[in-house]
C-alpha cells in the first residue's frame, strides 16, 4: 500500500512539474499574444499612400464639417434636412484629424529622421525627400485646419502625449510659411518619396505645390498683416521652383475607381443619397454672368434657393426634382479627378495681389489667365465666349471695383471646395452674401469645437477659445479668426 | 514557490492519511433512495467522524467495532451498529422540518455545505428555474437571485443573449458573469435550461478566485441533471411546452393628424406627360408623401388620394380614399409567435454506471415577419465505476441553431424604429401588407413614403416617381432582407477519477468548449433598386467563426477528520487555451450580376478579414474548509496563473481568498425551537484581473484596398502603455443566514464591498497628441451594497401549501473614485457585440469622477438656482445645459418574488421582478416626438386646444419658466407645437426622454394540475407523473415609469433606439415522467 501511494505521489509532482515547467516566475509562451495579421513596423510609402488618399475629403466630404464649409459659403444648399444652413450650432471634433493624417505625416518625419530607423526608411525614397513631402502635406492639412477653427494645437501637437496647449493662429500661419520654405529646400537629388499619389515623384511638382500653398497663405493675411502678407507673397511668388500656372501642374487627386472613387460620384452612386445641391446663389451669379461654367458645377442648372426651412426645400426639392446636384456627372464620374489647388486658384491669386499692389503684374492678365484656366479646367472654355465673357460689365475691370470682380471669381473658382470660399469671405466680405432667411443670425464665422476638446483637454481648450466668446456664448460660432479682423 | 507550498501541504495530507486500519464505506440516502449530501458520520463517544460526499459516499476507517452516528440537517440522527459490515447503505428520515442541506458548487465543480461556506452563494434550483420553461437561461433568472440585474431583449429578438449585471459596475466598462456548466466555461446561450439540475451564482473576488480573472463579473456556475445512481429502471421525461407570442408595449401615438410635413392637403393637377390614368384623381387631394414624419393634415374621413393609388395594376390603384387615423397600425404589423419547446430525457442506472440522454428542439416563429429560430441540443451525461479505484465521467452538450431574422434594432431600422421614430399615423397596416408585393411599372417595390410628391413626377425620369424616399413598405423590406446563423456549439468534458481511498483522489478532467458559426446576410438588388435615399445597397455577407476553450486539469482532493477538525482540500494544476479564428467577407458598392449572392459577385473589391487570436493560462490552484466541529469553519481558495497576455514586466498573477463561517445555533445548549440556524460569516478575496489578448500590442494594419498598386498603412490610434497591468479587485463581505420557526422561515442577508483599482482604461486622448486613445492603468471604482434572501412557508398542509422566496438587494454606493489624471469624466465603452454608441449628441452614459457608476450625462434643460427651466421670452424655447447629470443607469434596489401555492393536485406558481431608479433614455422617444408621432404632439393644451392649433386661435404647447435674460422674470408663452417638439433635437436636449428604469413586472405565471394518475387506473403502471400546466410569460408590466417601452428590455446600455416592442404569451406545458 504506501508503496502505491509513493508512486501517486510521484505521478502528481512530475505531472505538474511538467504542466508548469521548472520556472516559477515565467513561463514562455512564445509570441502567441502578436497580432499575426498585423506588423510593428510601418512602411512609410504606406503611410504616405494613406494620407494622399484622403486628401480628397478637404474639397468636398458628404454633408460633414467641409461641406458645412461649403455651407457657409454658400456653394451647396441643403434640400431635405436644413439645419446647418440654418446655422444651427454644429459640432465637430478637430483632433481625429491629428490621431489620423497629421500623425502619419508625423511617423513619416520620425522614421526618416530618427537613427534608428532612418536606413530602413530610406527603401521608400531619400529621407530627406520623404521629410519634405510630409511637412508639405502637413502644412497643408493645418492650413485648413486653422481655418475652420482659429486657434488650434500646433506646436505641442503629434508629441504622443499631454493635453497640447493651442497656438494663436498668427503663430501658426509663420510657421506654415516656415515649413513650406524649409521644406521646398530640403528635397535632395536622391530618390522621391514612393507611395506618392499626388505628384508620382515629381519632385518639381511638389516644390511648385508648395510654394503655391505659401502664396494663398500669404494672401489670407490680406486683412490683418497687409506688410507681412505682400512680403510671403512676393517671396513664393519669385521662388526659383515657381508656382502652379498650368492646369497640367494642379494638385489633382487621380481616383482609380472601384474603392477609391471621386468623392462626388461615391455620395451619389456609391452611397446613394439624392439630397445637397448647388446653391442658387451661385447659379446666380453665374447665370448673371453667362458663365458657362454653370453647366458643369451642377447636374442641371436650377439652383436652390439657400437657407430654406424643411417644408420650404421639401416643397422645392418636389416642384424642381431636376435641381442641380453639385458638380455635373460628366465631371464626376468614378475616376474623374477632384483638385486640391488649380492654376487658376493661382493667377486669380495674382490678380488680386496685383489689384491691391503688392506685385508689379499686370492684374488684368492675372485675372483673364485665372478665368481661362478654370473653364480650361472645367472643360468649357472656348476663344470667341471668352472674349465675350470678359467683355460683361460684370467681369470686366476695366469698370468699377477691380478688387471685388477679382475676388467674385476666386470665390467662383475655388468651387466646390467650400473652406477655401468660406475663408475667402470671411477674409473680404465678398461676394455680398444674404444669410438663411428668416435667420437673425449672420454667417457663422467659425466652427465650434466638439466634445473631445471640452471632455480631454480643457484647459488648453478654454485658453485656445478664450477670444471666441461671442455674447457670452464660449467657444461660438461667431467668433473671429486672427486674419477676419 | 506557492506552487511548492502547495503540493508539500497536498502531500502532507496525504502521508497522513494511513494510520488506521479498517474501511468502511457507505451511503447515506433519504427514504427514497436520493443520497443526502454531507451528511455526517461520527464515532459515537469520540471525536473523529467523516463527512459524505454531494452525494450521499462516505467512507471512514475504524479500530474496531464501534458505533456510528449518522446525521444531516433536516433528517433525524440514527446510530448504526457496523458489527462486520464494510458496505453500508443508511437511510435517514426526515425530521419535522423542511430544511434540507444547501450544496454549493464553486470552481473545479467543487461542491460544499453552505455552513461552511463564507459567501454569497445563492443557489436557484431547477423548479425555480423551469416554472415557465423559459428559453432563455438569463430570462429565467429574473428576480431571482439577489444582486443581480437581468437586462432582458425584446422577445422579438429570437435567442439574443441578454445581460445579466452582478452587484451593479466594477470597471469602465459592464462586465459580464461567466457560465460554467458542470466546470466548463460557456456562453449562457448554449445552455439548455431543461437540462439545468440547480446553478449556483458567485459574485465577488473572495467566492471567485478559484476561476482566476476569468470571472471577474461573477460566474453563474451550473450542475446538470445527472441520473441518481441508486434509482431502479429507466427513467424517462417528457416536456412539452406550446405558447403563442403577442406583442406587449408599445407607445402611445398620436391619432389625428396625418402623415408629411405640411398640415394642409395639396390638389392634384393633371399635367401632359403624367400617366393617363392618374386623370382620374385630377383635382382630388393628396398629403406629403416624402416627408417620413406626421405633422400632416388633420385626419376627418376626408377625401384624399392614398399613396398606393398611384400604382397601376392593383384593385385600389387611382382610386381615393377616406383619410382615417390607424390608431393600431404599429400593434397590427406584429406576428402571434409560436414556441415549441420539447424536451424528452431518458436516464438509467445499473451496476457500476448511470447514464442521462436528454433532447430538447426549441422551435419559434417571431413576432417579426421572415423570423424564426430552430435551436435542437443534445445532452450526455454518464458515469463508470472502472474499478473500485478508477471512476471515469462525461458530460456532453451539443447544440445546433438555426436563426433566421433581421432583428437589427438600432437608428432607422425597418420596424422597431421606423413606427417609432419616423412613420405616418394614416397607415393602414393591413393595406401595406395587402400590397406588400406590389410593384411600380418600373418593377421596384412600391412604398408609402415616395421620394416625389405627385407634383415632382419627371416625364423624363418617371421611374424615380415610384421609389421610396426612406422606407419601404416594411413587409416588402423584411422579405428583402434574408438573413441566416448557424451556429453549433458543443461543450464538454471527459474526466478520470483516481480514488485511492475515502480520503484520497486525484482527478484529471479535459474540458472543450466551442463554437462554430456561419452567417449570411443578404439585402437584394431590387431592395437596391427600390429606393432613391433608403441606402439599402444590394449586399451579400458572411462570416465564419470558430472559438475553441480547452482546459487539462489535474487536481488532487483531501477529506479527512482529525479529531474535531474537519479538513477538506484540494489543489492542483490548469492549463487553459483560447483559440479564436474568424473570417468575414462582404461585398462592397454593390453587387455586378443582380440577384447573384456572391462574394465574388462583388461590385468594388470585396473586403475581407480575419481575426485570429490565442491564448493561454498555466495555473496552479487550491482550495480547502477546515471545520471545527460544525461549529466554525475557515475557507480558503488560492491560485497563480502565467498567463499569455501578462507583460513580462509583471507575469504573474496571484489569487487569495479567506473566509471564516460560524454557526452560533450550536453554541447554545438548547436550541429554541423558533431558532433553529444561524450563521454568520466573512470573508475577504482579492483578485488581480488579466490582460486581453493583443493589449499590450502596438502594430500596423494593412489596408486590404490598393490604390493603382500602392498601399495603405495607417498609425494606430490607440497607444497602449507598456507597463499595463490588469485591474485589482478586492472584496469583502459579511453575512448572516438563519432559519426560524422549525426552518419555516430562512433570512439570509449580505453586506460587501468590492472596490477594483488601477482599471485598465482605454483612455481617450486628445487626438492632437497624434492618439485618440491609450490604454493604462488608473480608475479605481467601489461598490458596496446589502442583498436579502428571506424563504417562507407560510402554509405547509397536506393538501395546501405556500411557500414564497423573495429577493432583495440595495447598492448602497459605487462611486467611481479615480479617473486618471484630473479627469473627472470619460464615456463608457459598450460591452462588445452591443451597437454604437447612440444618441450621443443627446446623452449618454459616462463614468463621472466621484459619482456612482454609468452616470446618464449629456443635455438637459438649462434652469436657475431655483430649478425653474430657463425660456427664452421671445421664442418660448429653451435653453440647452450640456453638464445635465441624470443619475445612473444601474438601478439602485433590485428584487423579485417567487410564490407558490399548492392543492391537492394544484400547483400555483408565479414570479415577478422589479426594479428601483436607475436611468436610461430613449432615443425613439426623442425622434417620435420629432416625428409628429407621439401622442403629446397632438395632445390638447390646458385651454382645451389642440397643440397643433395655431397659436392665436388657442393651441400651442404651454411653456412656462424664466426669462432667458435675467433668469428671474417670469416667462408664460404658448409656443406652436411643431416648434416646440423640434427644440429638443435642434438645440440637442435629451431631458423630456430620460426616464427611470423602475418597474415592476410580472415575468411567470403557472397554473398546473398533476393529473392523478391512480384514480385514472392502469396507466400509472406506466406513467409516473403527468403534470400539464397553463403558462404565461411576461404577462403583465405591472408598473413603468415610461409608459412606451419596457424598462426591463432597454435594448442598449444607457437606453434604447429603435428597440423591438416586448412581448407577452401564454401557452401551456405538459410534462410527463415514465
Amino acid at each position: 500500500m504506501k508503496h502505491t501511494i509513493k508512486r501517486i505521489f510521484i505521478i502528481t509532482i512530475t505531472a505538474l512539474t511538467l504542466l508548469f515547467g521548472s520556472s516559477c516566475e515565467k513561463v514562455d509562451f512564445g509570441n502567441i499574444n502578436q497580432n499575426p495579421n498585423q506588423t510593428t513596423e510601418p512602411i512609410t510609402s504606406a503611410l504616405l499612400t494613406n494620407v494622399l488618399a484622403g486628401l480628397s475629403a478637404t474639397i468636398w466630404d458628404q454633408g460633414n464639417v467641409r461641406t458645412i464649409a461649403g455651407y457657409y459659403s454658400q456653394y451647396y444648399s441643403q434640400t431635405q434636412y436644413t439645419d446647418n444652413s440654418r446655422y444651427a450650432k454644429t459640432t465637430v471634433n478637430i483632433d481625429v484629424f491629428y490621431a489620423a493624417a497629421l500623425n502619419d505625416l508625423q511617423m513619416i518625419i520620425n522614421y526618416n529622421s530618427d537613427d534608428e530607423t532612418k536606413a530602413k526608411a530610406a527603401a521608400n525614397g531619400s529621407n530627406n525627400n520623404q521629410i519634405a513631402v510630409a511637412r508639405i502635406v502637413k502644412a497643408y492639412t493645418y492650413w485648413w485646419l486653422t481655418d475652420i477653427w482659429g486657434n488650434i494645437p500646433y506646436s505641442q501637437a503629434l508629441q504622443g502625449k499631454g493635453n497640447p496647449a493651442y497656438d494663436n493662429q498668427e503663430t501658426i500661419y509663420k510657421d506654415l510659411i516656415k515649413e513650406l520654405k524649409e521644406a521646398v529646400g530640403q528635397f535632395d537629388a536622391g530618390p522621391a518619396a514612393t507611395g506618392d499619389i499626388l505628384f508620382s515623384g515629381n519632385i518639381s511638382k511638389w516644390k511648385r505645390f508648395a510654394n503655391s500653398v505659401r502664396l494663398l497663405i500669404a494672401l489670407q493675411m490680406s486683412k490683418v498683416d497687409a506688410n507681412l502678407a505682400k512680403t510671403e507673397f512676393a517671396s513664393a511668388l519669385s521662388h526659383s521652383a515657381g508656382v502652379i500656372e498650368t492646369n497640367e501642374n494642379n494638385a489633382a487627386i487621380n481616383f482609380p475607381g472601384g474603392v477609391y472613387d471621386n468623392t462626388f460620384y461615391n455620395y451619389y452612386a456609391v452611397v446613394q443619397r439624392d439630397d445637397e445641391a448647388v446653391s442658387k446663389t451661385l447659379t446666380d451669379w453665374l447665370s448673371s454672368r453667362n458663365d458657362p461654367r454653370i453647366n458643369v458645377y451642377g447636374s442641371s442648372t436650377i439652383g436652390f434657393p439657400y437657407g430654406l426651412t424643411r417644408d420650404n426645400a421639401v416643397a422645392f426639392g418636389n416642384a424642381n426634382t431636376n435641381f442641380a446636384r453639385p458638380v455635373h456627372p460628366s465631371r464626376r464620374a468614378m475616376t474623374s479627378p477632384m483638385f486640391l489647388i488649380e492654376a487658376s486658384h493661382i493667377w486669380l491669386a495674382r490678380a488680386e495681389a496685383a489689384s491691391r499692389g503688392w506685385t508689379g503684374e499686370s492684374a488684368n492678365l492675372a485675372y483673364s489667365k485665372g478665368i481661362e484656366m478654370s473653364m480650361r479646367q472645367w472643360g468649357v472654355f472656348s476663344d470667341v465666349g471668352f472674349a465675350t465673357y470678359l467683355s460683361q460689365p460684370s467681369v470686366d475691370l476695366g469698370t468699377g471695383s477691380a478688387l471685388e470682380k477679382i475676388i467674385n471669381q476666386e470665390w467662383a473658382t475655388w468651387y466646390p471646395n467650400g473652406i477655401r470660399g468660406w475663408s475667402l469671405w470671411r477674409r473680404t466680405d465678398l461676394p455680398v452674401l444674404t444669410p438663411a432667411p428668416g435667420q437673425s443670425n449672420a454667417i457663422p464665422r467659425r466652427l465650434a469645437h466638439g466634445s473631445n476638446e471640452k471632455d480631454l483637454n480643457p484647459e488648453s481648450w478654454k485658453a485656445g477659445v478664450a477670444s471666441y466668446t461671442v455674447s457670452g456664448q464660449v467657444d461660438s460660432q461667431w467668433g473671429k479668426m486672427w486674419w477676419d479682423k | 514557490m506557492k506552487k511548492l507550498l502547495l503540493l508539500f501541504a497536498m502531500q502532507m495530507s496525504l502521508l497522513m492519511s494511513f494510520a488506521q486500519t479498517k474501511m468502511v464505506t457507505g451511503r447515506v440516502t433519504e427514504e427514497n433512495g436520493n443520497g443526502i449530501p454531507f451528511a455526517t458520520i461520527t464515532i459515537k463517544g469520540s471525536k473523529e467522524g467523516a463527512s459524505a460526499d454531494q452525494d450521499g459516499k462516505f467512507s471512514i476507517r475504524l479500530k474496531g467495532t464501534e458505533i456510528l452516528v449518522i446525521s444531516a440537517v433536516g433528517f433525524s440522527d440514527k446510530e448504526v451498529d457496523i458489527s462486520g459490515n464494510t458496505n453500508l447503505s443508511v437511510s435517514l428520515v426526515k425530521s419535522s422540518s423542511d430544511l434540507k442541506e444547501v450544496v454549493v458548487t464553486t470552481g473545479l465543480g467543487i461542491k460544499k455545505s453552505t455552513r461552511v461556506t463564507p459567501y454569497s452563494a445563492q443557489v436557484i434550483k431547477s423548479e425555480d428555474l423551469s416554472i415557465t420553461r423559459h428559453t432563455n437561461l438569463n430570462n429565467a433568472l429574473a428576480g431571482k437571485v439577489a444582486g443581480v440585474q437581468t437586462r432582458s431583449q425584446s422577445g422579438a429578438k429570437l435567442n439574443s443573449e441578454t445581460f445579466l449585471r452582478i452587484r451593479g459596475g466594477l470597471g469602465i466598462g459592464d462586465r459580464a458573469a461567466i457560465y460554467v456548466v458542470d466546470g466548463t466555461i460557456t456562453n449562457s446561450f448554449d445552455i439548455n435550461p431543461d437540462d439545468v439540475e440547480d446553478l449556483t451564482v458567485l459574485k465577488g473576488a473572495n467566492a471567485t478566485a478559484l476561476f482566476g480573472s476569468q470571472a471577474t463579473g461573477g460566474a453563474i456556475v451550473i450542475n446538470t441533471k445527472k441520473r441518481n445512481p441508486s434509482s431502479n429502471g429507466i427513467g424517462i421525461e417528457l416536456n412539452s411546452a406550446f405558447t403563442a407570442e403577442e406583442v406587449y408595449v408599445l407607445p402611445g401615438y398620436q391619432n389625428l393628424y396625418a402623415g408629411g410635413a405640411n398640415p394642409d392637403l395639396a390638389k392634384f393637377s393633371w399635367k401632359a406627360g403624367m400617366p393617363d390614368d392618374w386623370k382620374a384623381m385630377d383635382g382630388k387631394y393628396y398629403h406629403d408623401y416624402t416627408d417620413d414624419a406626421s405633422w400632416g393634415p388633420r385626419m376627418s374621413g376626408q377625401e384624399y388620394i392614398p399613396w398606393y393609388a398611384w400604382y397601376p395594376n392593383h384593385s385600389r390603384s387611382f382610386k381615393t380614399g377616406s383619410l382615417s387615423p390607424q390608431p393600431s397600425n404599429n400593434h397590427d404589423f406584429w406576428r402571434t409567435g409560436i414556441t415549441a419547446n420539447n424536451n424528452v430525457s431518458l436516464s438509467k442506472s445499473g451496476q457500476g454506471g448511470t447514464m442521462r440522454l436528454s433532447y430538447t428542439n426549441q422551435f419559434q416563429s417571431g413576432i417579426l415577419p421572415n423570423s424564426n429560430s430552430d435551436r435542437h441540443t443534445v445532452f450526455f451525461t454518464g458515469g463508470m465505476d472502472l474499478s473500485n479505484h478508477f471512476t471515469a465521467q462525461t458530460n456532453l452538450s451539443f447544440t445546433s441553431l438555426e436563426l433566421k431574422g433581421d432583428f437589427a434594432d438600432g437608428y432607422a431600422n425597418n420596424a422597431g424604429a421606423n413606427f417609432n421614430q419616423w412613420f405616418h399615423r394614416d397607415l393602414d397596416m393591413g393595406i401595406l401588407h395587402e400590397l406588400r408585393d406590389l410593384r411600380s411599372p418600373y418593377g421596384t417595390m412600391a412604398t408609402w413614403n415616395l421620394r416625389y410628391n405627385p407634383d415632382g413626377y419627371d416625364p423624363n425620369n418617371p421611374q424615380n416617381f415610384y421609389k421610396a424616399n426612406y422606407w419601404d413598405n416594411p413587409y416588402s423590406y423584411y422579405a428583402q432582407r434574408p438573413r441566416v446563423t448557424y451556429r453549433n456549439a458543443l461543450t464538454g468534458d471527459a474526466s478520470l477519477t483516481y480514488k485511492l481511498n475515502n480520503n484520497f483522489r486525484v482527478k484529471g478532467t479535459v474540458r472543450k468548449s466551442q463554437r462554430n458559426e456561419h452567417i449570411e446576410n443578404i439585402a437584394t438588388s431590387l431592395l437596391q433598386a427600390s429606393g432613391l435615399q433608403t441606402q439599402n445597397t444590394a449586399s451579400y455577407a458572411t462570416a465564419e467563426t470558430n472559438l475553441q476553450r480547452y482546459d487539462f486539469e489535474l487536481i488532487g482532493y483531501f477529506n479527512k477528520k482529525f479529531g474535531d477538525f474537519n479538513v477538506s482540500v484540494n489543489g492542483g494544476g490548469n492549463i487553459f487555451k483560447f483559440k479564436q479564428d474568424e473570417v468575414t467577407a462582404n461585398t462592397v458598392s454593390g453587387l455586378n450580376v443582380p440577384d447573384l449572392y456572391a462574394i465574388s459577385n462583388s461590385k468594388n473589391p470585396a473586403t475581407i478579414t480575419n481575426l485570429r487570436r490565442r491564448q493561454q493560462i498555466n495555473s496552479l490552484l487550491g482550495s480547502g474548509d477546515i471545520e471545527y466541529k460544525k461549529l466554525a469553519s475557515i475557507s480558503f481558495a488560492v491560485r497563480n496563473d502565467w498567463g499569455s497576455t501578462l507583460s513580462d514586466l509583471k507575469p504573474s498573477l496571484f489569487y487569495p481568498s479567506l473566509g471564516a463561517s460560524f454557526i452560533v445555533t450550536e453554541l447554545l445548549k438548547t436550541k429554541p425551537s423558533w431558532f433553529n440556524y444561524g450563521k454568520v460569516f466573512g470573508s475577504w478575496g482579492r483578485k488581480p484581473e488579466s490582460l486581453d489578448i493583443f493589449a499590450t500590442n502596438f502594430t500596423y494594419a494593412v489596408n486590404a484596398n490598393q490604390w493603382n498598386g500602392n498601399f495603405l498603412m495607417g498609425v494606430p490610434n490607440l497607444i497602449p502603455d507598456p507597463a499595463l497591468t490588469g485591474s485589482l479587485i478586492t472584496t469583502m463581505e459579511v453575512g448572516f443566514d438563519t432559519r426560524f420557526l422549525k426552518n419555516r422561515l430562512g433570512l439570509n442577508f449580505v453586506y460587501y464591498h468590492e472596490t477594483a483599482d488601477k482599471i485598465p482604461v482605454d483612455i481617450p486622448v486628445n487626438g492632437a497628441s497624434g492618439y485618440s486613445v491609450t490604454t493604462i492603468n488608473a480608475a479605481k471604482v467601489e461598490r458596496s451594497g446589502i442583498e436579502l434572501i428571506l424563504n417562507a412557508k407560510p402554509i405547509a398542509g397536506k393538501d395546501f401549501s405556500w411557500e414564497f422566496n423573495t429577493t432583495f438587494a440595495y447598492l448602497i454606493d459605487n462611486p467611481v473614485s479615480r479617473l486618471f489624471g484630473d479627469q473627472t469624466r470619460i464615456p463608457i465603452p459598450l460591452p462588445p457585440g452591443q451597437p454604437q454608441q447612440f444618441g450621443a449628441r443627446f446623452a449618454q452614459a459616462y463614468q463621472l469622477l466621484g459619482e456612482d457608476w454609468g452616470q446618464l450625462f449629456g443635455n438637459g434643460l438649462k434652469r436657475n438656482a431655483a430649478g425653474i427651466p430657463l425660456v427664452n421670452p421671445a421664442t418660448g424655447l429653451f435653453v440647452g445645459d450640456p453638464t445635465k447629470e441624470y443619475g445612473s443607469i444601474v438601478p439602485k434596489t433590485t428584487g423579485g418574488l417567487i410564490n407558490s401555492f399548492s392543492y391537492k393536485d394544484f400547483s400555483f406558481s408565479f414570479a415577478l421582478d422589479y426594479q428601483v431608479g436607475g436611468k436610461f433614455f430613449s432615443l425613439s422617444e426623442s425622434w417620435g416626438h420629432y416625428s409628429g408621432l407621439f401622442e403629446a404632439t397632438a395632445a390638447p393644451n390646458d385651454k382645451g386646444f389642440n397643440v397643433r392649433d395655431a397659436v392665436p386661435d388657442g393651441g400651442g404647447v404651454h411653456v412656462v419658466g424664466v426669462s432667458t435674460t435675467d433668469e428671474k422674470t417670469p416667462v408664460d408663452i404658448y409656443v406652436d407645437a411643431q416648434t416646440y417638439f423640434h427644440q429638443f433635437y435642434n438645440a440637442s436636449i435629451a431631458e423630456p426622454f430620460v426616464h427611470d428604469l423602475t418597474y415592476v413586472k410580472l415575468r411567470e405565471v403557472s397554473l398546473g394540475y398533476n393529473i392523478p394518475l391512480k384514480k385514472i387506473g392502469k396507466v400509472s403502471k406506466y406513467v409516473q407523473g403527468a403534470k400539464i400546466s397553463l403558462i404565461a410569460r411576461n404577462p403583465w408590466l405591472i408598473y413603468s415609469d415610461s409608459k412606451d417601452f419596457d424598462p426591463s428590455e432597454i435594448s442598449n446600455l444607457y437606453g434604447e433606439d429603435g428597440q423591438l416592442p416586448g412581448t407577452r404569451s401564454l401557452g401551456f406545458n405538459l410534462s410527463l415522467r415514465f
